[in-house]
This record gives C-alpha cells, sequence and structure tokens, in this order.
C-alpha cells in the first residue's frame, strides 16, 4: 500500500480528530491501565455446546439436537483459540446441514407453531408478511445482528415457492429457516469492525460484534434479547452503557455457566469423551464417574470462585467439594445422599485436598490401568502454569525403562529413576516427574494407596524452588506460585478473545496480571476487568478489508499427548 | 437481486415434475471429471481408492519378507494375509526423509507419508493428505466425496486433512456410520422405480442463497480467515452436489446390497471392541463401495499412538513398545508383538470384506486399490524409515499384486505418487524436499 | 413393638430393638425435614461398616455322607406325588418317560392353590435329616442331645456341631432331604440358594451391619451391632464380586432396624441376640413384600484387614416368614418350583410347624420359631443414617421400607 502525500489541512484536521478520539479512548481506561491495540479480528467456529444452547435459548429448551458435531481442534492449549483456526469439513457441514432441517422441523411443528410471532392467515398458502416477521424475530438472535432486507427477502421467496410446491405455508417456513442455520454467520462468529473508524489504534469491534463477544466470554452463549436492544442503541459504544450490561451479565446466574465454559477447555475436559478405564482393574469407575467427576470439579470450581468470590490459588489447597455416592466410592468416604450431591469436607490433615488431588484430575491423566507421574506433571505445567514441555527424543533407549512388575522397581518413582538419571531424559523429566510423583497415592482411577505393591509411596518433592513433602504441600506450592495465577489470567484472555496475546498487548497483559494477584485473585473481577477494558473490543491492523493477520507465534506446541 | 440470473427465476419454471438439465452452472461439476458422467448402463465400473491405517507399525524381524518380487515369503506378523496374498504387495524400506525437521513422535511418519513433506513443530502446514487431492478428483460424482471411519471411536483418529486445521472427522460410531449412508437419505442405485423429489430443488435453492452470503462476508475478514470461508463453501458444495445427483436416477450397482443395521460393540479402545466394530466398518464400507456411494476411503483401525488395550493390563499398546523389555529367547517384545498381529488380522479382515463381494468379472477388491500404512517401522524408538506399506487390489488391472518390492532407503513418496498417478490424476512430481520425487514404482504398474 | 426375649438358664442376653432410646424415625420419610446445610465428611474412626454380599442357610449337608443323611431318600417333590398317584398304565409311562414331562404333568394337574393356602391340603410327610451333625448354636441353653424343651423352646433333637458342641438347627433336619436346599445333589440342587442370591444381587434384599464404639480392630470388649435393611441394591462389580467403599442408606422403617450389644475378640465379632427383620422383596402372596423375621439372632463374624468378613448367624426363623420367602408363590404358573425342586407346598408348611422349637406360645405350648443358621459375608461399606431421628413410635405395619 503507497504512501500518498498528505496535505497540511488534512493533517492539522486529522491530528483534532485523533485528539479527539484519543480522549474517548484513554475515558475507556481504568487508572493504569495501559493503552492496547488489540490484535486481529478473528472468526471462530461456535463449538457444540454453543450450538446447543443457542438452540435451546432462541427456539426452547425441547427442541431435540440428536446429531453429529464436528470435533474441535486445540491450539495454544484451548479449544477457545482453535475455534479461530477450524474451518468446517464436508462431513461437518452435511451434519450441520442435516441439524438444520431436523430442527427447522421442529420449530414449525403443530407443538411449538404457538411459540410463532405470528399466525398465516391461510395454512396453505404463502404469507409473506407473516414469513418476514418469524425471520426478523429469528435472525437476529441467530446470526447475532440483524439481518439484511436482500437476505431476508430472498428467504421469504423461498418460502414462498415452498409453500406454494407443498401448499403448506410451514413447509415454506422451515426451508427458510435451514437458509439461516446453515449459513457461516451463525456457524461462526465473525468479528467485523465499526463502521467510521479509519485508524488504527481506533479499530474495534462493531456494536453487535461487541455484543457477541461479551455474551459468549461471560455466560458462553448468544446475546439475549437484551443485550442485542443494548447493542442496536449502541449502549456499547459509551462506558456507561457497557458498564450496565457487563454488571447485568455477572449478577446472572448464567455467569456460572460462563465460567464452567472456561474451566472445561482450560482443564482440558473434552478428554472425558474418550476416557476409558481398565474395567478389571478400576471395577469402581465408570462413564458415570468419569461425568460425575467432571461435574464435581466444575461445581467445586462454581462454588469457590463465583457463589463466593474466592481466591483462585485456593482451589489447590481448599477442602471443599461436592460429591455423589458414584464418586465417594472412588475417594473411600460416605456419601448421604442416595442419587444427588453432597457437600462434603475433606478433613486438614487428610491427603485429599484441592484440585490436584480430585478425580478429574488424577483419574483424566493416567493410564487406562495405571497411574502416570509423567501425565499428571505434564498436565501440572502445561495447563496449570503455561508452560511447554518439550516433545520426547525419538531415538531414546528404553531399555532401562522395566515394567511393572520387575521386582526390583516396586514403584512409579522406583521406574522412573532412569528419567531422571539419563541424560538425555533428565532435563525434560526432572520438570514434570516431580510434581506428578507427589499424586502417587491417587491410582489411575484417582483412589487412594498407601502402598504400592506393598512398598510406601515416597511423595516428596519441589516445584520451581518450593519443596514439599506430599500432595498437600505441592497443592501449596502451586498455590504459592506467581506463574499459577498468570497462566489463568492469560488463559481467560485469550479464552476470551480466541487467539494468542498480540504484541501490542503485552503491557496490558502484565498490568491485567497484576491487579488479579494485588485484588486477591478473584475470577469475576477479572473477568469484569476484561469485559469494560479497551483492549477486550479493540481490533488491531490496517482497515477493514485489508486486514492481515498478525498471529504472534505460540509459546506452546499443539496438544498431544504423550 | 440485481441484474444476475437468479436461481430462484430458472427453478421456477421447472418445479413441476422433473427436474434434470435446469441449465444450472452448477451442473458443469457433475460432467468435467475424468469421463465419468452418468451415462445410465454400460459404463465401466469405477476404481475405487482408500487408505487403511494401524498404529505403531511391526516388529522388524517378523514383518518384512526376505524374498523379493513375486511368491514372496510370510513372515510370522504377516502370516494372516495368506488368503490373499496375490492381492497384495508389501512395500519395504521406504523412508519418510525428514531432513533435518523433528521426527515429532507417532505424526511425522504419518504425515510425512500422507502430504509428501516433513513438518515443522508445531505443524502449520497448509498441504493436503494426498487421498483428498485423489478425492478432489475422482470424488465428485458419487454422493460423497470420500468417507472416513475410526475403529476407536475416536473421531479425532483420523489422518485425511485438507490442511493442519481441516481435517475429515472419522465416523467412530458402526450403527452411525450406516445411518449416514444407508438412513434416509440413502437412494438404491437398483430400486426399480425413480422419482426425483422436487423438494430438492428447493433444498439446492437455499443452499444457493447461502453461497450469496460468500461476497459480502469475504470482504470483511481477513486473508487467514478468507481461506477458511472457502473451504466452508467448498463443504457446502458437497451436500449440493449430494443433492443434484438426488436428481438423476443412480447408475445401477449389480454389487449393491444393503444389509440391515449392524449391531456395535462398545465404542473405545479396547482392542476386543476395536476388532468387533472394525470388522463392522469393513463390511459397511465395502458395501458403501459397491453401492457407488463413495469412492474414497479412509480407514483407520488403531490410532497412531495406539492407545489400544487389553482387559486387565495395566499398560496400553504404545507403553509397551517403549517398556517392554526385548524377551531374552525370542528377541522381542511379546506384548507388542501381540498387537501387531492383532492390526495384520485386521487388515485381513479388510481385505476379505472388499474381495467377498463379486462385482462385474471379479469382486470389488479387483476394482479397488487400498494403500494400507503405519505411523513408524520400529515403535520402540519410533523410526520413520521403512515405514511398512502394503497395497491390496488391482485397481481393475492397473497395478500388478502379489509382489515384495524393496525401497532401500528410496522416499515413501514414491508410493504416493504411484497411487495418484494409477487413480488417474496426471501429476508427475509430488512431494518436497529430499521426497521430492517424479518416479513412480514401475515395477508395480501393469 | 416392642418386647423383650427371655432366655432359660441364666443368660442374661438383652435384646435391644431398634427403636430403643427413641433414635430412629417412624415410617416418616426423612427428607421431609429441612437437611442440615453443613458439609459431611469422613466416617468417624470407631465406625465400620459392612453390606452383606452373601446370606444363605448354611450348608450343613457339606460336613456329612448323603447316604447317612437321608438313608430313606430324599423328600417327594409335586412331580414324583403326582407320578405316584396316576394309576398303572399308558398315561403314567409317558409321563414317567422325561423330565419334563413329568414336571409339566404335574404342575397341570395340580391345584394352583396348593402353595396359597397349603394348610388345606395333605401331602406326604417330608424325610428327615438323620445324621448328626450340623453347623448351628445352642439357642435355648439345652445340654443334652434329646432336648425336652424349655418355658421358651420346645422338644426337639439337638445336633453335634463340627468340634463337638450341642446345636440348634431344626431347619436342617426338615429341609435337609430336599434337592434344592441340598448341594450333595446333581439335579436342582441349592437351586433355593442359588435363586436368593441372585435375586440379592438383582437388588431383592440388602443387609447393613455396622459396628461402632470399636477402638481396637483385633478386640474391642464393648461395641454396639447395628442389623439394617436398606433400599439400595448390594454393590457387585462386572465380574459379580462385592464392591467396597459404597454408600448404602438405612431403611426409615425402624421395623428393619435392630441394634445388639457386642465384642471383638482377636478380630471374632459376636454379638449378643437381637430379634431381626430383613426386607426381603420377593413376590409373596397377598403382599406386596415379604421380610425374614429372625429371633433371638446372633452373629458370630470374623473381620479381615482387607475389609471382607465372613461367619454365621443363628437364630429361630419365624415359621410363616420362612414359609413365605422359601414357599409361596402368588402365581399358578410358579408351582414349577414345586414341581422341580423336590418338595410341595403343603409338606413345607407341615414340616416347618412340625419342627419349629423356639419362641413357645405358653397358652397353646406350640413354638413359632425354626431354629436355623445362615451362612454370611460381608464386605466394607459405609451405613448411611436417616437424616433427622426423632421419637420413635410403635410401627404396625409391613408396606414401608
Amino acid at each position: 500500500m503507497k504512501l500518498k502525500s498528505i496535505p497540511f489541512v488534512c493533517i492539522a484536521g486529522a491530528l483534532l480528530a485523533a485528539s479527539a478520539a484519543v480522549g474517548v479512548y484513554l475515558a475507556f481506561l481504568s487508572p493504569g491501565e495501559p493503552a492496547a491495540r488489540g490484535g486481529p479480528a478473528v472468526m471462530r467456529r461456535i463449538s457444540e455446546a454453543q450450538y446447543r444452547r443457542s438452540i435451546a435459548d432462541i427456539f426452547g429448551a425441547d427442541i431435540k439436537i440428536a446429531g453429529r458435531f464436528e470435533p474441535e481442534a486445540r491450539r495454544e492449549g484451548l479449544l477457545a483459540v482453535g475455534s479461530s483456526k477450524v474451518g468446517l469439513s464436508a462431513t461437518g457441514f452435511e451434519q450441520y446441514y442435516n441439524l438444520a432441517r431436523d430442527i427447522s422441523t421442529q420449530v414449525v411443528d403443530e407443538q411449538h407453531r404457538s411459540l410463532l410471532p405470528c399466525k398465516p392467515q391461510a395454512l396453505n398458502a404463502p404469507d409473506d408478511a407473516c414469513t418476514l416477521t418469524v425471520l426478523r424475530r429469528f435472525g437476529l438472535p441467530l446470526l447475532r445482528r440483524p439481518p439484511t432486507e436482500a437476505r431476508l427477502a430472498e428467504l421469504v421467496e423461498i418460502a414462498h415457492k415452498t409453500t406454494e410446491e407443498h401448499q403448506d405455508f410451514y413447509a415454506g417456513l422451515k426451508m427458510a429457516l435451514v437458509g439461516i442455520l446453515a449459513s457461516p454467520d451463525f456457524l461462526f462468529r465473525v468479528d467485523l469492525a465499526g463502521a467510521g473508524q479509519d485508524r488504527p489504534e481506533q479499530i474495534s469491534l462493531d456494536d453487535y460484534s461487541k455484543a457477541t463477544r461479551l455474551s459468549f466470554f461471560l455466560w458462553n452463549a448468544t446475546p439475549d434479547a437484551e443485550l442485542l436492544a443494548a447493542a442496536a442503541r449502541g449502549d456499547l459504544e459509551r462506558r456507561s452503557g457497557l458498564t450496565a450490561q457487563v454488571d447485568r451479565l455477572l449478577a446472572s446466574p448464567r455467569l456460572e455457566d460462563g465460567v464452567r465454559a472456561f474451566f472445561s477447555d482450560f482443564l482440558g475436559f473434552d478428554e472425558f469423551d474418550h476416557l476409558e478405564k481398565d474395567g478389571a482393574i478400576y471395577p469402581a469407575f465408570s462413564p458415570k464417574v468419569a461425568q460425575d467427576a467432571k461435574e464435581q470439579t466444575l461445581k467445586t470450581i462454581a462454588d469457590l470462585l463465583v457463589a463466593r468470590r474466592g481466591d483462585y490459588r485456593e482451589l489447590f489447597t481448599n477442602h471443599d467439594t461436592f460429591l455423589t455416592r458414584r464418586l465417594g466410592m472412588i475417594y473411600g468416604v460416605p456419601v448421604d445422599s442416595r442419587t444427588g450431591w453432597d457437600r462434603f469436607r475433606f478433613p486438614a490433615d487428610d491427603p485429599r485436598g484441592g484440585l490436584l488431588e480430585q478425580v478429574s484430575f488424577t483419574a483424566l491423566h493416567s493410564h487406562p490401568g495405571r497411574s502416570s507421574p509423567t501425565l499428571r506433571g505434564k498436565a501440572i505445567r502445561e495447563l496449570l502454569l503455561c508452560q511447554t514441555v518439550p516433545a520426547p527424543p525419538n531415538n531414546v533407549n528404553f531399555a532401562v525403562v522395566q515394567d511393572t512388575n520387575n521386582p526390583n522397581f516396586k514403584t512409579a518413582r522406583d521406574r522412573l529413576t532412569a528419567h531422571r538419571t539419563e541424560p538425555t531424559c533428565a532435563g525434560c523429566h526432572r520438570i514434570m516427574d516431580p510434581s506428578g510423583l507427589a499424586l502417587e497415592n491417587f491410582d489411575g482411577a484417582g483412589q487412594f494407596r498407601p502402598t504400592e505393591n506393598g512398598t510406601a509411596i515416597d511423595t516428596s518433592g519441589e516445584l520451581d524452588g518450593q519443596k514439599f513433602a506430599d500432595a498437600a504441600g505441592l497443592g501449596r506450592a502451586l498455590h504459592d506460585d506467581p506463574l499459577a495465577a498468570a497462566c489463568l489470567v492469560g488463559s481467560v484472555y485469550r479464552y476470551a478473545v480466541g487467539r494468542l496475546v498480540a504484541p501490542g498487548e503485552r503491557d496490558w497483559m502484565t498490568w491485567l496480571t497484576k491487579s488479579f494477584t494485588s485484588d486477591g485473585c478473584r475470577l469475576p473481577d477479572l473477568m469484569r476487568r476484561i469485559a469494560l477494558s479497551r483492549a477486550f473490543y479493540a481490533v488491531s491492523g490496517t482497515p477493514r478489508g485489508t486486514q492481515s493477520a498478525a498471529v504472534v507465534p505460540g509459546t506452546g506446541s499443539e496438544e498431544k499427548r504423550e | 437481486m440485481t441484474g444476475k440470473i437468479s436461481r430462484r427465476r430458472v427453478l421456477r419454471g421447472t418445479l413441476q415434475g422433473m427436474a434434470v438439465a435446469v441449465g444450472m452452472p452448477l451442473l458443469d461439476c457433475l460432467l468435467n471429471d475424468n469421463g465419468t458422467a452418468f451415462a445410465g448402463t454400460g459404463r465401466p465400473l469405477p476404481v475405487r481408492f482408500g487408505t487403511w491405517f494401524w498404529g505403531l507399525g511391526y516388529t522388524p524381524s517378523r514383518w518384512v519378507p526376505q524374498k523379493i518380487g513375486a511368491d514372496y515369503d510370510l513372515q510370522p506378523e504377516l502370516r494372516y494375509i495368506e488368503p490373499y496374498k496375490h492381492q497384495i504387495n508389501i512395500l519395504s524400506g521406504f523412508d519418510v526423509k525428514l531432513d533435518g525437521k523433528p521426527n515429532t513422535a507417532h505424526y511425522a511418519g504419518t504425515f510425512g507419508f500422507r502430504t509428501g513433506t516433513a513438518a515443522d513443530e508445531p505443524d502449520r502446514s497448509l498441504l493436503p493428505t494426498f487421498d483428498v487431492t485423489i478425492a478432489d478428483a475422482i470424488g465428485n460424482d458419487t454422493r460423497f466425496k470420500s468417507l472416513e471411519v475410526a475403529s476407536t471411536g475416536n473421531n479425532t483418529d483420523s489422518y485425511s486433512r485438507r490442511t493442519v486445521n481441516d481435517v475429515n472427522p472419522g465416523e467412530g460410531s458402526p450403527v452411525q456410520f450406516y445411518t449416514r449412508v444407508f438412513g434416509p437419505d440413502f437412494r438404491d442405485p437398483n430400486a426399480a422405480d425413480f422419482k426425483p423429489d422436487p423438494d430438492v430443488m428447493l433444498r439446492l435453492s437455499v443452499l444457493s442463497s447461502i453461497k450469496d452470503q460468500r461476497q459480502s462476508l469475504v470482504q470483511e475478514v481477513g486473508s487467514n480467515d478468507r481461506a477458511r470461508l472457502d473451504q466452508y463453501f467448498t463443504s457446502l458444495r458437497q451436500v449440493e452436489q449430494q443433492l443434484q445427483l438426488q436428481l438423476q436416477k443412480p447408475p445401477a450397482a449389480e454389487a449393491c446390497r444393503v444389509a440391515g443395521q449392524p449391531k456395535e460393540a462398545p465404542i473405545g479402545y479396547e482392542v476386543g471392541n476395536v476388532l468387533a466394530n472394525h470388522k463392522l466398518f469393513a463390511e459397511l464400507m465395502a458395501m458403501a463401495l459397491a453401492c457407488n456411494q463413495t469412492r474414497v476411503f479412509n480407514v483407520v483401525y488403531s490410532d497412531s499412538r495406539s492407545q489400544l488395550h487389553k482387559p486387565g493390563s495395566t499398560a496400553i499398546h504404545h507403553q509397551y513398545t517403549h517398556e517392554e523389555p526385548i524377551d531374552k529367547d525370542l528377541g522381542y517384545q511379546i506384548e507388542s508383538a501381540w498387537f501387531v498381529e492383532r492390526s495384520m488380522e485386521a487388515w485381513t479382515t479388510f481385505v476379505g470384506a472388499l474381495a467377498a463381494l463379486k462385482e462385474g468379472d471379479g469382486t470389488l477388491l479387483d476394482h479397488t486399490f487400498v494403500l494400507a500404512h503405519s505411523d513408524t517401522s520400529f515403535a520402540k524408538t519410533h523410526l520413520v524409515q521403512a515405514l511398512p506399506v502394503m497395497t491390496a487390489g488391482s485397481a481393475s488391472g492397473r497395478i500388478k499384486t502379489g509382489i515384495h518390492i524393496a525401497g532401500n532407503g528410496e522416499p515413501v513418496t514414491r508410493i504416493a505418487l504411484t497411487a495418484q498417478q494409477v487413480m488417474g490424476l496426471s501429476v508427475e512430481r509430488w512431494g518436497g524436499g529430499s521426497m521430492d520425487t517424479n518416479q513412480p514404482l514401475t515395477e508395480m504398474l501393469a | 413393638m416392642s418386647s423383650k426375649c427371655q432366655f432359660a438358664n441364666g443368660t442374661a442376653a438383652v435384646a435391644v430393638l431398634g427403636l430403643i432410646g427413641g433414635l430412629y424415625a417412624t415410617g416418616v420419610d426423612a427428607s421431609a425435614s429441612a437437611p442440615s446445610d453443613a458439609p459431611h465428611t469422613v466416617q468417624p474412626k470407631d465406625t465400620r461398616g459392612f453390606v452383606v454380599t452373601y446370606f444363605q442357610t448354611a450348608h450343613s449337608f457339606a460336613l456329612t455322607k448323603q447316604s447317612e443323611e437321608c438313608p430313606d431318600g430324599f423328600t417327594p417333590g409335586l412331580q414324583e406325588v403326582v407320578l405316584d398317584s396316576l394309576p398303572p398304565g399308558r398315561l403314567k409311562d409317558h409321563v414317567a418317560k422325561s423330565m419334563g414331562d413329568r414336571i409339566s404333568w404335574a404342575i397341570r394337574s395340580s391345584d394352583p392353590r396348593m402353595c396359597l393356602e397349603p394348610q388345606d391340603f395333605t401331602m406326604p410327610v417330608s424325610k428327615e435329616v438323620q445324621s448328626t451333625v450340623a453347623y448351628g448354636d445352642n439357642l435355648d441353653g439345652v445340654t443334652t442331645e434329646d432336648d425336652p424343651g424349655t418355658a421358651n423352646s420346645c422338644a426337639h433333637r439337638k445336633f453335634h456341631g463340627p468340634t463337638g458342641e450341642l446345636v440348634d438347627n431344626q431347619f436342617y433336619r426338615a429341609f435337609g432331604c430336599v434337592h434344592a436346599f441340598n448341594g450333595n445333589v446333581a439335579y436342582s440342587g441349592n437351586l433355593i440358594e442359588d435363586q436368593h442370591h441372585a435375586g440379592r444381587k438383582d437388588g431383592e434384599m440388602t443387609i447393613l451391619i455396622e459396628v461402632t464404639g470399636v477402638t481396637d480392630d483385633r478386640n474391642s470388649g464393648n461395641v454396639k451391632v447395628g442389623f439394617y435393611s436398606s433400599p439400595d441394591a448390594t454393590p457387585y462389580d462386572g465380574q459379580g464380586k462385592p464392591m467396597q467403599r459404597a454408600s448404602l442408606s438405612v431403611s426409615d422403617n425402624p421395623r428393619y432396624r435392630a441394634m445388639a450389644h457386642g465384642r471383638i475378640v482377636n478380630g471374632v465379632l459376636t454379638t449378643d441376640p437381637v430379634d431381626v427383620h430383613f426386607y426381603f422383596n420377593a413376590v409373596a402372596p397377598h403382599k406386596d413384600s415379604e421380610e425374614y423375621f429372625i429371633r433371638a439372632a446372633r452373629l458370630r463374624m470374623e473381620l479381615r484387614p482387607d475389609g471382607s468378613a465372613k461367619g454365621r448367624m443363628a437364630g429361630y426363623w419365624d415359621v410363616e416368614k420362612a414359609y413365605n420367602t422359601l414357599f409361596a408363590h402368588s402365581f399358578p404358573r410358579d408351582l414349577l418350583a414345586e414341581a422341580s425342586f423336590g418338595y410341595t407346598c403343603p409338606s413345607a408348611y407341615a414340616a416347618l410347624h412340625k419342627y419349629a422349637d423356639g419362641f413357645r406360645d405358653p397358652k397353646t405350648g406350640e413354638c413359632s420359631g425354626i431354629s436355623t443358621v445362615y451362612d454370611v459375608e460381608a464386605t466394607q461399606a459405609f451405613v448411611i443414617h436417616p437424616k433427622e431421628d426423632t421419637a420413635a413410635l410403635a410401627v404396625t405395619t409391613t408396606s414401608n421400607r
């Protein structure tokens, strides 16, 4: 793009406009908050959970969605970031198309017709006015912005023709709805920049994109009617208007849905879909136990971080949780509630305390038939501390690693001695194994065992300089590790924007992390700070239409399990 | 709608009753491939292509035949293929050349073979796997451009992809696969009566109205996202094609006989279940091919890291390959070898499923070209030299079968190049870096 | 309901019923009261809970050679009785040919009311066990083999236990020569037991035992032992093996709770006698469900370090309840059991009454309990009590669990 010479008058005018804009811009910043130029606009495919939530919110929870969903991809540690990388395979489109037909069929069936905003004048003839009303009514929340008139006209015409062909108004309406449900701007959240902003430092998302980003961040759901209306009025352009909506969303019980969605991604819970345990070795573990374990952790998080506005770091040390009887069999504790959940508190000296000792961590990061200090140590590094562990070298002599029945190597610690002493192995395994070994009292299903093969288990170790004697000590070490809080902040932000942190955001991220820790590591406060920041809505790069994707190469590798 | 001819206007005149040649530009795609447009009876039987994947390679002393050429000997791990030996080629000793790129475990071998280029770490490659290239060329006149299945039940166990971000997911449930292929949207090619459904035209117009969004969206996104949108619309075209095919009577397929819905084993990585579900997938895929639902397929028996496990074992297959000591007397890893043998058993089952269907003057297998490979040769050390590769079927006589070809360190890309040429693609050279090659395996060409 | 059990010869055992101290709620649903919101926590250190994984009349047949046990042969079952009643001829020959024919003929030609109203029919008498060794306890304290009875028990002969002591086991005497109770028999041996055990695996009967006041796992002089029915299924894994660490609820109905004093000596738990009711969810005549009612039950069980337990329970099985759980059936086609298990309902009913030796009614002199011993196996479980325990009221129905 060639630079043209700019007349002086234009420069002066531009400077005036710029300073006014900067004034407005600065008004958005909190005290001490550095400016941030944002990152590239992203286009994110909605996840299965978001798809289902949208349909339930817009058409009602009783619409059945029995379909297959395209797998998501984990990039830079998060499915949320992967959502801005993946396309849609032919199989995937076929599946969404069939879902669209299935959902539309239900929406117009006799049971649900009464919920539509109008009735046709005749059942067997076109009624373009009513079709238009319905499409406007649903098009807005589905596409997360008002559909254009041209588009609506096209869809009305399709409905018209279909109705004539079938002598059935609702057959036509159904066809038009498919046209929306299979369209890319439903299946993808496309960031659009606001109109009339030609300076790189000023570009931000347009009102509807702001509303979408905000709603998916706080509630993991499509913007509700009130938020869409606020966007239409331009409220989100003003500090007061944005604050009102952010605080409304934060005060809602639906905040818990958003927090759960974040932690499900952050903690890698999608792996639960493929978690298998050997039924002979762990008879008490079943797919239902796996689901309960996931729910236990999410309930614990929702209780500690949302309901009680607690300190994030206490997840690693707190002894309060929720249990079902199925989980009681794994943890070896009594559970009163026959079919539901008990509030449960492990005694202060009980080794089963924080997040790391929960089944959702120990069983998820294990093999089908045994525990794995390495998988657990790797998870602690990569998920909770946002560090990357390099892949193992390929020409390793594995002869030194023996099987579990070797009489000399009774515990995992013994078997992994080679990991710590062989030069090619030690570099990485010293990073992973010690924290994983602290959890060896928990077998592959998360069940507590004081010994392994008759030998007492040694759970001592060190994490980045902090020594500990047991799993509780490991929890405290993680609690005290500044990387843990920083990792959470970075992950929440990446999750919210669906990409890596851009170079222009680095200072802002530092400020965000400092504020988080100095204010007690409260998650809702962090989310509020992000949701009210200019950074969250800023889009970097050249003006609309010629943006290049200036993504900073990540430090993390693609999620792989060894 | 501005001046351009709206498809809806064209459709208006032809909705009542049959709608065949409506002059829509879309129909071009039905006619422009390798001369396999619908010709009713008398057309030659199509040649099918597919890949078959198993994880964690073989045991060096127990797989590679000693004799080169025809009449090769069957080492212990290959003894299972004996009934179909004369239709199977063994391609040993072909290397994935990494050119200094990292040997990412269970990845570099698989995608080195399939994309012809060693990947960076992390892989941001936009290269398609060659099965996608073949499907793009020959998959345009069947209902599905290609079909993917994962016997492990995990739909991310798939090595067929357009780019690193656009992976073709594998169907993990035989029942769901059956429903997708032979369920409500299946048109029996041998059905006596055929009436095109007028609804199809309406559904096509819905899809084309979606395509109208493309222009405005593409203007608003960055270049990376533009590519993703394009890919979305390419996928949309697949469904369009499926619909368009429904307007025509499908050519008869003598070998097509659809069985009832299968009863699947529990889905997951337990080896007994994987074997059972793989057998179902083999039969269903054979039927899908015989019924011309697709010409290209990708089957995964075990994933490239093989998480398969036996009930009661504390270790999974993958762990055995790394941790199991080599038996002093036998000279190999016993448990690991057990898993290799199950893989070869499964391969035999798959080949057998194709051989069991009579078609034309031979069997479905005769009209197919299957390429089987693994992610590594010796899993214990993640070797990607001498990647084990096999072919099955003679591609309607286009290749010789029953021979053992020794690669002697030649790049694996010669195999994929050969496959593309056999399937009629005009590609002269393929592969990148030191895997760039223009030499097909002439010893295999008929 | 409250009653005290008295024992002769100075055995000053006191039966403590589930209602003692007003500890338990009545049939009122415990969850109706507002649950406390305080978090739950681990089990108290002095508590050991168990779920019974095997409970069946003990295999005394294992102690004796069959020739000594039933020298006059086995009790005729319905198929034998019916066959015998046929006059010689073609029909008899035809029916005699195969087991299947004998069974179906027996069912077809019998009065379907036979098991529902056994007292109205007459059938050949049960064969009595003739051998002298059996498992059991000395329930009435008499020290001679020929037991003349006491104020609380009826005259009968005792057995010798395996180590020589005198024991009461009239149930074995009455039914040891019935095919389906005798494991030595090839055809339908042990079938009654197999069915009940299968039923337990289906969740038909769950018994919990909870020991509190344990100061030492090997030796605790003064513990309390609770016996409870539970609405929750006994936990078994995919291979049919019992699973530990399950949480199982005690029945809301105080009828199905009992409490006894006990002690642990060298790892063996013994309890003083107490009346117990165990809920048994099987189809029975006139009622939706039935129960085991064992009077003066006492348990002797070895507690192992791995959390499992094994032993025996002896007591007087209420004969009416025993009949209902073992023999009575609601449906005509269920004469299949009679026809193939080697008994007839009328003779079984008569036998239960004839051999009853406990709980003598002072007015009529009749005994309503029959001495029985059960093999018991159990494994660790958490016994969960109803949330609110209020003062007890008398409960007279058995329709609540």
